[in-house]
């Protein structure tokens, strides 16, 4: 099942990775949503420097963790938002794809905490 | 060897016991992911949030194998692995890359390169993780297996090498926890280890024959000599001679010999507080005491009753050893001891019964003397300061015997007349004294030495034994047959104390032919 925001196949799969305990999941999700908006702080701020390296690395770590928790939308952000600061080609462009990043940030966060391993069937 | 490889590769696949793993990411979320998956899978885990702390971790402790992101800051996964296949103690752990495949091809084919042994996409699925880290974990764990097989190899020819140069004592080849495997080289070892004690014990045998056989020798040439003194004091004393008189001509005389020696071998010993001590007491028990008790005892007892009384020392000797700890306390020596009181006891009795209480008062005295044998005995073997050559000490012994029985003598005014320039039957036995007495000293040292006290008590049974003849040839002495009995009551316990083992190591000088 898929929906805009969150790929529950995705979610399935991850929480198969970890074993199937509930509490293990709730604890991972807690974790996602406590590290994520620090780590889009840390993108954005590498970004404003023009910290390309520290930039990528951010970037890098959104889309593993995105495409962990089936935030499809995060994912594409990421993807592009790495990709753009690898090249280190234009920092207008970066501080564009920065900005869908933070939305689609808040998105998959609200998405996730109200979600329950149930939800998933 | 074909089984043994065999239970190898079982052992090896038998990957469902739990490994440590060392989780290395960057990202928490990523950390407590792999954390979960690998406990879930059975597995220990550690955690490092960066390359630095990774490799301290790995520093500290053993791990089967790292799970390892790429791309971090600081130290990322390729220096990491550059730094881990660049240690020994590393190089062989196995390393496997967390990568996100889309857009990291290049990262993966690099970190395989640089000795990673497996990769991991970052969304990977529980079988996927299953399979390769127990892939890698039976890898880790068959070399693991190989190394310590061949360690094993190693230690075996080791032991080889050392049975070759002839040492086959079973503790030097240190195969002992190598018998305790239960595979070829296991049992390979129980062999190497069977054989070499089997020759050790063999050969170990054989010497303590031979070092028996030589001490025995020891024991019979002491005896033979030390064997005249009873004669020679009843001698001494029959031609005038008086027991201080004769310290003052006796043992300056020794005095002089044993320090002459000392001072051309450059062994004189210092004089620090404990060797005065020692000197002074060894003087006073073995130098002034011992020796007036014999020649007043010699005055009144026969030299061949003197002699059988002399046997006490041995079982003395035995049992002041076994009380202080310093030899060894069997049931068959504790019986021998018993046995040869009981033949001095004979002795004693019997010789009670036949003369006066003078004489009865006189036997009981003498028994001072195997007393201060025994003492001196036990002092040169527990109580000697360290560090003293033998001649050196009996030289020193001997000055401060000088320094009490000379001024003793002079003022008891017991001094007597020699003739050096026409010297009669007094100044011929005088000279074979001193002859004695140092070839004692010097024979009885040696076999203290290298027998150990108790075998030295032996040459007791030896001294008694030519006391008794050299008390028939030289002063035609008889024996009663209840002295008779006692004597072989005593030569029973005598042969019950047996020698001590000197504990020495040996060394077979034979080779084993190569071809």
């Amino acid at each position: 099942m898929t929906d805009d925001i969150l790929d529950f196949s995705a979610l399935k799969r991850l929480l198969d990775v970890i074993g199937g305990d509930e509490e293990d999941f709730e604890e991972l999700k807690t974790e996602f949503l406590e590290s994520t908006p620090e780590t889009v702080a840390n993108l954005k701020s590498a970004v404003a420097q023009e910290d390309w390296k520290a930039a990528t690395i951010a970037a890098h770590t959104l889309k593993g963790n995105s495409r962990d928790f089936g935030a499809v939308k995060l994912e594409a952000a990421s993807v592009a938002m790495e990709t753009e600061c690898k090249n280190a080609s234009n920092a207008l462009n970066a501080s564009a794809l920065v900005q869908v990043v933070e939305a689609a940030e808040g998105e998959a966060r609200a998405a996730l905490s109200t979600l329950k391993v149930a939800d998933l069937g | 060897m074909a089984n043994d490889r065999d239970a190898l590769s079982l052992e090896a696949n038998a990957s469902a016991s739990p490994a440590r793993v060392l989780i290395v990411d960057d990202n928490s979320v990523m950390r407590m992911k792999m954390r979960k998956a690998v406990n879930a899978l059975g597995h220990d885990t550690e955690v490092a949030k960066d390359g630095i702390a990774a490799l301290e971790i790995l520093q500290e402790q053993e791990f089967d194998a790292v799970l390892l992101d790429i791309v971090m800051p600081g130290l990322d996964g390729y220096g990491v692995l550059e730094k881990l296949k660049a240690n020994d103690a590393t190089k062989h752990l196995p390393v496997i890359v967390i990568s996100a495949l889309d857009d990291e091809v290049e990262s993966v084919v690099r970190a395989i390169e640089l000795g990673a042994e497996d990769f991991l996409p970052k969304d990977f699925d529980p079988v996927l993780l299953r399979a390769r880290l127990n892939a890698s974990l039976a890898k880790k764990r068959f070399r693991d297996q190989e190394l310590e097989y061949f360690a094993r190899i190693d230690r075996l020819t080791a032991a080889a090498e050392v049975l070759e140069s002839g040492r086959f004592n079973p503790d030097t080849l240190a195969l002992d926890d190598l018998t305790t495997k239960d595979d070829p080289l296991g049992r390979l070892a129980i062999v190497f280890r069977g054989m070499a004690s089997e020759i050790y014990y063999r050969e170990l045998k054989l010497r303590q024959t031979i070092s028996t056989l030589r001490g025995s020798l020891w024991v019979i040439a002491i005896g033979i000599v030390w064997g005249l003194t009873p004669s020679l004091s009843r001698i001494v004393m029959s031609e005038g001679a008086t027991p201080l008189g004769l310290m003052v001509w006796v043992n300056p005389v020794i005095a002089a010999i044993f320090v002459g020696l000392a001072w051309q071998r450059g062994v004189l010993p210092k004089l620090t507080l404990p060797n005065i001590a020692f000197f002074i007491a060894w003087a006073l028990v073995a130098a002034v005491f011992l020796r007036l008790a014999l020649l007043y005892s010699s005055e009144h007892v026969e030299a061949a009753i003197l002699s059988l009384v002399l046997t006490l020392q041995g079982f003395l000797v035995f049992g002041f050893s076994a009380i202080a700890g310093m030899d060894k306390a069997t049931l068959r020596r504790l019986v021998g001891l018993v046995v040869g009181l009981g033949g001095v006891g004979l002795v004693l009795w019997t010789e009670m019964g036949q003369s006066g209480a003078t004489n009865s008062f006189w036997l009981i005295f003498a028994l001072l003397i195997p007393l201060l044998l025994a003492i001196e005995v036990m002092m040169m073997a527990g109580f000697r300061p360290t560090g003293l050559d033998d001649v050196g000490a009996v030289a020193m012994m001997l000055v401060a015997a000088n320094l009490i029985g000379v001024p003793w003598a002079l003022w008891q005014d017991q001094t007597f007349p020699i003739s050096l320039t026409d010297p009669g039957r007094l100044e011929l036995t005088l000279l074979l004294m001193i002859a004695v007495t140092t070839a004692s000293y010097l024979m009885g040292f040696h076999l203290i030495k290298t027998a150990g006290a108790v075998f030295y008590s032996q040459t007791a049974y030896t001294m008694t034994i030519a006391g008794v003849i050299w008390g028939f040839l030289l002063l035609d002495e008889q024996l009663s047959p209840l002295a008779w009995i006692a004597f072989a009551i005593i030569a029973v316990g005598m042969y019950m104390v047996e020698p001590k083992n000197d504990g020495t190591d040996i060394v077979i000088d034979r080779k084993f032919d190569r071809s």
